[in-house]
């Protein structure tokens, strides 16, 4: 009963991708108003195809039919034996309704036995009855719902709601040993939670994924992974891709024997407007992207962003850190700007010998500028004492070198390299 | 009539082959891209490049020796004019990039960001991601050794985006063919100058060594080379040895 209602909620939440009017009825059938939608997704025959194609890969053949009145339509789908399913036009409809069993409508089964005792026994029959006489008969609702079946009558119908939170759970048939495999198997989980996202109008921002284990004596049950997007998805292929290289990096303790999928945190999905140059419009949010799927394989310790601090000491005024800043700090750029800088800084000085009292680096050194004195520091460590100077070695390549002030004799340091 | 009219199509199209494929050229003559070029500032270069300029959406080769001879100094001028509102990504330099020279060289604010791998492998599939998402302006590149397998597989990823792709390469590797449609090799020379000479483009093949000339307007803050070029001084003065008689 609960795999039915999974299969239902898909099939409902991938029509709200077609039109906003999704209604439910029993048992289990989806009903779509699609004639607003039809120009947009390219006539009739295109969505059914694409519903069918998609449904049918999740959960088997499904029985669709088109009419122009809900009862009608909800006939032809359940119905069992029909002559065509998709009838466009009030003519058609009758003609695919008529030799239907009448018995389909929910009270004619009430009135089952005395609709075969005179030997009424389809739609066409029924028709064929004196109005009149089968309203006194049997009261009106028959004749109600005979109406709603073949012509355009008010008929109340439940619109369908999706389900707030997205949790599903996949038992596999064999056991997975491989990360590769998981990927694979939760691939079909990944798609109906896009339907999902697209019928909520929402765009994903915090994943679990759970993978159970067999049960052991001491091994734990249960692998918990949550992955956070810094831009939040709703396309099955960005998902996929950032949970494929999640999935990578990810131990496996023990082989898996279900997976299960739940939606932490969603937000409104975010429509961009259209703008002349796209491009441009959209890059902030594909660059969001990129670091996503960067930092998901090579861990958010290896993506670095420049934080400039207001300070002279050029080790602490150089700060790259892991979380991008969108407003950065004002610095004391009119000063910095005066100042010619090398491109590269090495992350820890590099101590230089001296060789005939100049200082070397894989040939004798040649002070070209300078000295530059910093210093800085002394109240809040580490004090820098430095004078700093740019050199040049014998194959033309500069460096920015210092030397210790309060060392005695002097100590050389390699700190840039020009470029 | 009708056969004039065609034998001067075709001997329209044997002149410019580039009217039959975007992808023909002649080899006497220079090639020019589909893609746009970006200027590269430095006019000797831009008369050999094919587009005259840097060419975005292809895999461009610069081989060095080293770092730090003035290889961004080459790109500064392609750098900064570019779309302040794109990114530029770093893959794998080979030192801490400078914020604040980065600000000097390109003037207006624009976000770079630096990516560190541990995995040679994972290098080349951050290269290949950053130029299938297409946010980055420009892409710089350094690695030691890469796979010709690899090298493909980022040529082709360079053609789908409009990036600037530079890969840094050693020197080592010029005998070495590879797929990247421009390769110049770098080499410094005493005087720090820049020697250039491109070893692959699309067109002639060119021989000629070209000479950047290192900056000058950025030296307003030096001193006479005459007065630097003497022993660093090896203690440092302090009051009481200027003070000692």
């Amino acid at each position: 009963m609960q795999a039915q209602q999974s299969i239902f909620d898909h099939c409902a939440q991938h029509a709200l991708a077609y039109t906003p009017a999704v209604y439910q009825t029993e048992p289990h059938t989806v009903l779509l108003e699609v004639e607003a939608s039809l120009r947009l997704f390219g006539g009739l025959r295109k969505i059914l195809y694409n519903i069918r194609k998609r449904t049918s890969t999740l959960h088997g053949p499904l029985s669709t039919s088109v009419a122009p009145t809900p009862t009608g339509a909800w006939l032809l789908t359940n119905a069992r034996q029909v002559t065509f399913r998709y009838a466009c036009s009030f003519a058609s409809l009758k003609r695919a309704l008529d030799p239907l069993s009448c018995l389909a409508l929910t009270s004619a089964q009430e009135h089952r036995n005395w609709l075969d005792a005179i030997g009424c026994k389809t739609f066409r029959d029924l028709r064929a009855l004196p109005r009149a006489g089968l309203a006194r008969r049997i009261g009106p609702a028959l004749l109600q719902e005979l109406d709603a079946a073949y012509s355009q009558t008010h008929t109340s119908l439940k619109p369908y709601q999706p389900p707030s939170r997205f949790i599903e759970r996949l038992d596999l048939t064999e056991r997975i040993e491989h990360t590769v495999a998981i990927t694979h198997a939760l691939e079909h989980m990944l798609l109906q939670l896009c339907t999902w996202l697209i019928a909520k109008r929402s765009a994903l921002t915090r994943l679990r994924i759970m993978l159970h284990h067999e049960r052991y004596k001491d091994s734990a049950v249960l692998t918990q992974h949550d992955i956070a997007f810094a831009e939040p998805v709703h396309t099955f292929s960005s998902l996929a891709l950032l949970v494929h290289e999640h999935l990578e990096r990810l131990p496996l303790k023990d082989s898996v024997v279900a997976l299960t999928v739940e939606s932490l945190d969603v937000t409104e999905l975010q429509h961009t407007a259209g703008g002349l140059f796209p491009e441009t419009l959209r890059t902030p949010a594909e660059r969001r992207k990129l670091f996503d799927l960067l930092t998901s394989r090579l861990g958010p310790q290896s993506l670095l962003h420049p934080a400039p601090v207001a300070d002279h000491r050029p080790e602490i005024a150089n700060s790259w850190i892991c979380t991008p800043t969108n407003h950065e700090k004002p610095t004391q750029e009119d000063i910095l700007q005066l100042l010619e800088r090398p491109f590269w800084l090495l992350p820890v000085p590099l101590a230089l010998r001296l060789e005939r009292d100049r200082p070397f680096y894989q040939t004798t050194l040649e002070l070209l500028r300078g000295p530059e004195r910093l210093e800085c520091g002394w109240w809040d460590g580490p004090s820098i004492a430095r004078d700093y100077f740019e050199a040049r070695d014998k194959t033309g390549a500069r460096y920015w070198i210092y030397r210790e002030r309060d060392t005695d004799p002097a100590h050389w340091y390699l700190h840039g390299i020009f470029s | 009539m009708l056969f004039s009219s065609i034998s001067t199509q075709n001997t329209r199209a044997i002149a410019q082959p580039q009217h039959i494929h975007p992808d023909l050229w002649r080899g006497s003559e220079l090639s020019t891209y589909a893609r746009p070029t970006i200027a590269t500032g430095h006019h000797t270069l831009d008369a050999e490049l094919p587009g005259s300029g840097w060419p975005t959406g292809v895999l461009i080769e610069l081989l060095l020796a080293r770092a730090g001879i003035g290889e961004l100094r080459l790109l500064r001028p392609a750098l900064a004019s570019l779309d302040p509102l794109q990114t530029i990504a770093l893959i794998n330099p080979p030192y801490i990039p400078n914020i604040v020279c980065w600000k000097n060289w390109l003037k207006a604010p624009r976000s770079i960001f630096y990516v560190r791998t541990a995995q040679r492998r994972d290098q080349w599939w951050a290269a290949e991601q950053t130029l299938k998402n297409g946010s980055c302006a420009a892409l710089l590149c350094w690695t030691d050794t890469i796979p010709q397998l690899a090298l493909k597989r980022l040529q082709l990823a360079a053609q789908t985006s409009q990036t600037l792709f530079v890969m840094y390469r050693p020197l080592a590797v010029k005998a070495i063919a590879s797929p990247a449609s421009l390769r110049l090799t770098l080499e410094p020379d005493h005087a720090g100058n820049l020697n250039i000479s491109v070893i692959k483009r699309r067109g002639s093949l060119h021989n000629k060594l070209l000479c950047l000339p290192r900056d000058t307007h950025n030296d307003f803050m030096s001193t006479q080379d005459g007065d630097m070029d003497r022993p660093a001084p090896t203690r440092t003065r302090t009051l009481a040895t200027a003070l000692a008689p």
